[in-house]
């Protein structure tokens, strides 16, 4: 900051000083937010991951996004979650005014922490919100060892 | 922020800085906003994941249309999170309506977790053609 102050020429217009005062904020929130919302940003979507006793389930925001333009796989241990936002068709004649919903594709890979059944994994996707409930496989069970 | 009469303006409370989704502080979440204008109308989509229909609620109050919704725990008690990235939220976000519009008629519908809000122009603001004699 104070290297900033110096570099200034005495007489920087309003418009100058303004414009750095921007990038001192946004180097403030990339500090204070960066861990969590410009990373979240490209690894589109955001999930929750529970563990349960018998099964993981994986929760995934992605309003706006049609059933038929998702594609979830599980392969080697990783889960697949990939599609398409696309973008809304607006009726002519129109302008936009806001724009801060992102579109696009989107390919999430994520490391399961236990072997999988694979047939038996179920989806669905809900207000925006897509669940996939993967059983854990036999082996992966929590199982008691008696102490002989 | 000014604002003409046929301008919807999108401002949030609790928050000065716009742009900026308020991820860590205030125990709510603005969600994402598009707006868009037709010669009749202006449109408002708002991007609300995990809401049910029946926890969202649209209501104006002092001119402004207030949004709230919330969204139901994606988890059950008994849970281990291994990711935790989403938040069980109140979404919050509101709409400083210009002078154009008619109030008692907007019309909201919710879909795929996309809230679409239709809020009409008064007659005024509607576009006419003018007769030449």
């Amino acid at each position: 900051m104070l290297m900033r102050v110096q570099r200034l020429p005495v007489a920087a217009s309003t418009f100058d000083s303004l414009f750095n005062m921007e990038q001192e904020i946004d180097g403030l929130f990339g500090n204070i937010l960066g861990t969590t919302w410009v990373p979240a940003a490209r690894t589109y979507p955001a999930i929750d991951m529970a563990e349960y006793e018998n099964e993981t389930v994986v929760v995934a925001e992605m309003p706006g996004v049609k059933k038929e333009d998702v594609k979830i796989s599980v392969h080697d241990g990783t889960l697949h979650i990939s599609g398409e936002r696309k973008e809304q068709d607006l009726p002519e004649k129109s302008s936009r005014i806001r724009n801060e919903i992102r579109v696009g594709r989107f390919d999430r890979a994520i490391p399961l922490p236990h072997a999988v059944n694979v047939d038996q994994v179920s989806a669905e996707l809900d207000n925006g919100v897509l669940r996939i409930v993967l059983p854990k496989a036999e082996e992966a069970r929590a199982r008691e060892i008696r102490v002989r | 922020m000014a604002t003409n009469n046929n301008e919807v303006a999108v401002v949030q409370r609790g928050n000065s800085l716009p742009m900026v989704r308020p991820d860590v502080s205030e125990g709510f979440v603005t969600p994402s906003v598009d707006v868009y204008e037709t010669p009749d109308t202006y449109v408002i989509l708002v991007d609300l994941p995990g809401a049910s229909k029946d926890s969202i609620s649209l209501s104006l109050e002092r001119g402004a249309l207030v949004l709230k919704a919330s969204v139901t725990p994606y988890h059950g008690q008994n849970a281990t999170l291994l990711y935790s990235e989403l938040r069980t939220t109140t979404y919050y976000r509101v709409f400083n309506l210009g002078n154009g519009i008619d109030r008692r008629n907007i019309e909201a519908q919710f879909e795929r977790g996309v809230l679409t809000a239709k809020l009409y122009k008064s007659a005024e603001m509607r576009p006419k053609e003018i007769q030449i004699k």
